[in-house]
């Protein structure tokens, strides 16, 4: 339509956007700013950003040592890799299955898909639990793993997707001859790539952010994820160190946001798609 | 009698592009005017500037001696049907055509849904909207829809539920985007007549965009034929077909499309492969470009003075006409002439014919693309003439 | 014509050969019977997941819930019914209920309608709006935890910068997360900052997905003002986002842990328990997983209701175009 010009109306809406923009980042900024103070600084209850006295380095290194920080992003990242893939890997072919072909059933899987996605994880984590205590999985990364192979919601994305790719598309290549199997890995694998790709981008999210399962399985600092490597670096810091701890804050966050940052397009994308079929 | 509808100089840019270029039309009270053109010729934006959905960067818009340039959509008394219908989709059809009348006669409160309608004069009000609703309904045949929602009705009838939405209000001009061209070819034929006919019960001018021109021939009274964000020609369907005054309108108009064959004018006679084919052009010898519609070719076997050779490659019987598939062998490139049911029983594939046309049938286009009429000196025919 | 009376009659035969109803005698084809055997081998692992993972626990949680069992405790009781009931009575886990219902009550409608207001103004501008909407989407992909570090930091009763604004503005400053009055209002203010990016780019969508006909044909009909437009078009037309933003932003709302285990654990004096929170905490600090577990049916029943009411009320006056 025609270019915008500075009309009143777009500098109030501006502004208020702006104002938004600001309420939204200001917690960035202070935990940047805290991450680079000493604790006399923090206490002096001034709002000025900058510090008086640069402690950046003590802060970065109490938060890199006092648990081991790296190898602690280093399980995340590897945990939610492997979810993901594991993830996929499973829901895919029942996906392909519950949208594409007929078989008796098919409406009991789906119900149970249903079923799945109303019952969180946090509700089956005491059987869960126990399970993992008697086969001694406890305290290791396959337990970390283990539990959300499956997943309803990726099976449910899928489906959708699958249902509304055309059908021509797979009898051509059953025409070929490519088995049932051949077909979800050649065929639907590559199409549905935007699917798999808002999925994953929601799952690392979710279980990068997950508290609640590291929480109870594991004990030992060596094998946390980010939030529970987090909340033992609380537990281990001896009083209000908020510079060290904003420190940890940041280093914790910063992968994330810097993924987000790269890829925009995909976790908005990725975020629109699963509105839209959910 | 002051005309309806006057444009002046509209020039519009999107950046550094021209999408509109000094467009200028009058249109008189009642008259359908079609904009008609290829994709991307300016013609939505066209009607999207006189309805006030887009501003023009130069020029103005006059409905009934008032100057509407600088006034909203909302407040110049004009109707529109989309392309793509608009209709709420959460309205029943009644709802969708009482909202204009709602929005201009019942103010904010009164158009609340339930206590707007607590007063008695509100209610007299609504059960006015309601008649007018209902007699449009009636008129269209509709009647039986009016409860229904837009995704419970097929495309034809949707679109009728557009038209009653632009109907009920009596506007002064009626702006159309391509309303029949989501329908089916058979319905559209039908639906063209009715729409004439309710554009003449309506009496006002409307101004009817399409990219079918056969369309634009059939319901118009005058055909403006839009390209590259300029009006070539605007004249009545007859003079359109058979008095181009540019090639690129030519081209458009007439399905199959015209047979154009390169020539040269050579002491005011134009000559094609070295047979000529009119007489009588004034100016210098120069090449032109002939144009001879499908149906004003005439095959034979005889040579005649003014005739030329073609060879025929197959011939298309469809029923109600024969196509005939020719090459000039002057140049390779591909002919089509149109024969009577009857005619073409003796051709063979693959033979040589004879093809001439009739003089007045000989269209001649300079090389800038303008007419050249006989006995005009250069005629060049880029002026707008009202047929 | 005798061509016809042949054709017929061979087919006549053909039929003859053939029973007329083999397809229905041996209830498929060979097609249908690979389609299904390929089905099922696809299926396969999924279903063995589905029982071990989903299917197995929940029954497991149904089961355990009716005890009083312990974690490491051989014999537990059968308590049936009494288990619920003795649940509905416990003071703690009520007032669990009615915290997490304030939480949501707080978090829910804020959030769905600051992003449908932000996603409006956003959707108004053309040059900024993947820069604003990049912004205001940061936090979602922040870590929980961390933020919640971050927001303990900002709301600090003597050094929080919050509370020194509020100085600097001359107003009081508030004990945000030490005082039990407060601290459910300051969990739903990091639970809205979290939560508007979500929901303002699923609106954003919602927006851009209306067809700009329908506008075009409100102004043609005298729609005139920005409010008669959001509620002849907008509003109707987003009636599907609107239900999904407010559904997720519900269940999201009711399933609140991270912040509560990070800053407050439940108090100051337990003003702060979820109920997630206390299920964590009865079934693996206090290890009475029977009674954890009866909380969890609670808790998916919770879910279930949400999702019902949502469906069903709210559908009736959705209009899906």
């Amino acid at each position: 339509m025609t270019l915008q010009t500075l009309s009143f109306s777009r500098v109030l809406r501006l502004g208020l956007l702006a104002l938004g923009a600001a309420i939204i980042v200001f917690p960035y900024v202070f935990m940047l700013s805290a991450s680079l103070k000493p604790p006399e600084d923090v206490f002096s209850a001034s709002l000025s950003l900058w510090p008086q006295h640069l402690a950046a380095y003590e802060n970065f290194t109490k938060a890199l040592t006092r648990i081991p920080m790296l190898r602690i992003l280093f399980n995340g990242a590897l945990v939610c890799v492997v979810i993901v893939v594991f993830q996929i890997v499973f829901a895919l072919p029942a996906a392909y299955a519950l949208a594409k072909l007929n078989f008796p059933g098919r409406g009991l899987l789906f119900g149970l898909v249903m079923l799945g996605l109303l019952v969180p994880i946090h509700a089956i984590s005491i059987p869960l639990y126990a399970a993992a205590q008697i086969s001694s999985l406890l305290n290791t990364l396959a337990v970390l793993i283990i539990p959300f192979i499956l997943s309803v919601f990726a099976m449910f994305l899928f489906r959708q997707f699958i249902k509304a790719m055309p059908d021509e598309l797979i009898h051509a290549a059953r025409m070929d001859g490519l088995s049932e199997t051949a077909i979800v890995w050649r065929i639907i694998l590559p199409n549905a790539w935007p699917a798999a790709s808002a999925f994953a981008i929601f799952s690392v999210v979710a279980h990068w952010n997950d508290l609640y399962w590291p929480l109870i399985t594991i004990s030992k600092t060596q094998l946390a994820t980010p939030p529970l490597g987090l909340l033992f670096f609380r537990s281990a810091e001896v009083g209000d160190d908020y510079g060290a701890l904003m420190a940890a804050t940041l280093i914790v966050t910063l992968p994330l946001i810097l993924f987000f940052l790269f890829a925009q397009r995909l976790f908005i994308e990725g975020v629109t798609m699963t509105g839209l079929k959910g | 009698m002051t005309p309806a509808l006057v444009l002046r100089n509209l020039v519009k840019f999107f950046g550094a592009q021209s999408i509109l270029q000094d467009i200028s039309l009058e249109a008189a009270q009642g008259e359908l005017i079609a904009l008609v053109g290829p994709s991307g010729c300016g013609k939505s934006t066209l009607l999207r500037i006189i309805a006030g959905l887009e501003r023009a960067d130069k020029g103005s818009v006059v409905l009934d001696d008032v100057d509407v340039t600088d006034l909203r959509a909302a407040d110049r008394d004009m109707a529109m049907v989309f392309q793509s219908y608009a209709l709420y989709p959460h309205l029943t059809a009644r709802q969708n055509i009482a909202l204009p009348l709602a929005m201009r006669r019942l103010n904010s409160f009164e158009r609340m849904p339930l206590i707007g309608g607590l007063t008695p004069a509100t209610r007299e009000k609504r059960a006015a909207i309601m008649r007018d609703v209902e007699r449009t309904a009636n008129a269209l045949r509709i009647t039986e829809l009016l409860d229904r929602k837009p995704a419970q009705m097929s495309g034809g009838q949707r679109q009728r539920v557009a038209l009653g939405r632009a109907v009920v209000r009596r506007p002064k001009a009626f702006l159309m985007d391509e309303p029949l061209s989501n329908l089916d070819a058979a319905l559209r034929v039908h639906t063209r007549a009715e729409i004439v006919a309710l554009h003449r019960e309506a009496g006002v001018v409307t101004i009817y965009v399409t990219h079918d021109q056969e369309e634009a021939l059939g319901m118009a009274d005058r055909v403006a034929v839009m390209m590259g964000g300029r009006i070539l020609q605007i004249a009545s369907p007859e003079a359109i077909y058979h008095n181009p005054d540019h090639i690129d309108v030519a081209s458009f108009i007439g399905s199959p499309k015209i047979n154009l064959l390169p020539g040269h004018v050579s002491d005011g006679t134009v000559i094609h492969a070295g047979r000529p084919l009119k007489a009588g052009l004034g100016g210098s010898d120069r090449k032109v470009t002939i144009g001879i519609r499908p149906e004003h070719l005439h095959l034979t076997t005889d040579v005649t003075q003014h005739s030329i050779s073609v060879g025929l490659n197959r011939l298309e019987f469809l029923g109600s006409e024969v196509i005939a598939h020719l090459t000039d062998p002057s140049d390779g490139s591909g002919l089509i002439a149109r024969l009577q049911p009857g005619e073409g029983h003796t051709f063979r594939d693959h033979t040589t014919l004879q093809a001439s046309a009739s003089t007045q049938h000989v269209l001649v286009f300079e090389s800038d693309g303008g007419r050249a009429r006989a006995d005009d000196n250069h005629g060049r025919g880029m002026a707008h003439h009202a047929a | 014509m005798a061509d016809g009376h042949e054709q017929m009659t061979i087919m006549g035969a053909g039929w003859r050969i053939m029973p007329r109803n083999w397809a229905a005698r041996t209830g498929m084809t060979a097609f249908d019977r690979r389609e299904r055997s390929a089905a099922w081998m696809l299926c396969a692992p999924t279903a063995l997941l589905m029982l071990a993972l989903l299917i197995l626990p929940t029954l497991a949680v149904l089961a355990l819930s009716f005890t009083d069992a312990e974690l490491g405790v051989r014999e537990f009781a059968f308590l049936g019914l009494d288990a619920y009931r003795d649940l509905f009575t416990d003071r703690a886990f009520l007032g669990a209920f009615r915290n997490t219902a304030v939480y949501v009550a707080l978090v829910a409608p804020a959030s769905v309608i600051l992003g449908l207001i932000l996603a409006m103004m956003i959707e108004a501008e053309v040059r900024g709006r993947a820069f604003f909407r990049s912004v205001y989407f940061l936090p979602v992909v922040s870590l929980t935890v961390a933020m919640a570090s971050v927001w303990q930091y900002l709301m600090h009763p003597s050094f929080g910068p919050m509370n020194l604004v509020l100085k600097a503005l001359g107003l009081p400053s508030v004990n945000w997360l030490g005082s039990s009055d407060n601290v459910l209002v300051a969990l739903a203010l990091i639970g809205i900052w979290q939560a508007v990016g979500f929901n303002l780019v699923l609106f954003l969508a919602g927006l851009t997905a209306i067809n700009r006909d329908l506008y075009a044909a409100a102004e043609m009909d005298g729609v005139r003002s920005a409010w008669s437009r959001f509620w002849t078009v907008t509003w109707p037309m987003l009636g599907p986002t609107t239900l999904f933003v407010v559904t997720i932003t519900m269940i999201n709302a009711v399933k609140v842990f991270e912040t509560v285990a990070t800053l407050t654990q439940g108090g100051p004096s337990k003003a702060s328990e979820v109920l997630l929170y206390t299920i964590y905490k009865e079934g693996f600090v206090y290890l009475h997983i029977g009674v954890a577990s009866a909380m969890a049916i609670v808790f998916v029943g919770v879910l279930l209701v949400l999702l019902l009411i949502q469906t069903k009320v709210l559908e009736k006056q959705v209009h899906y175009s």
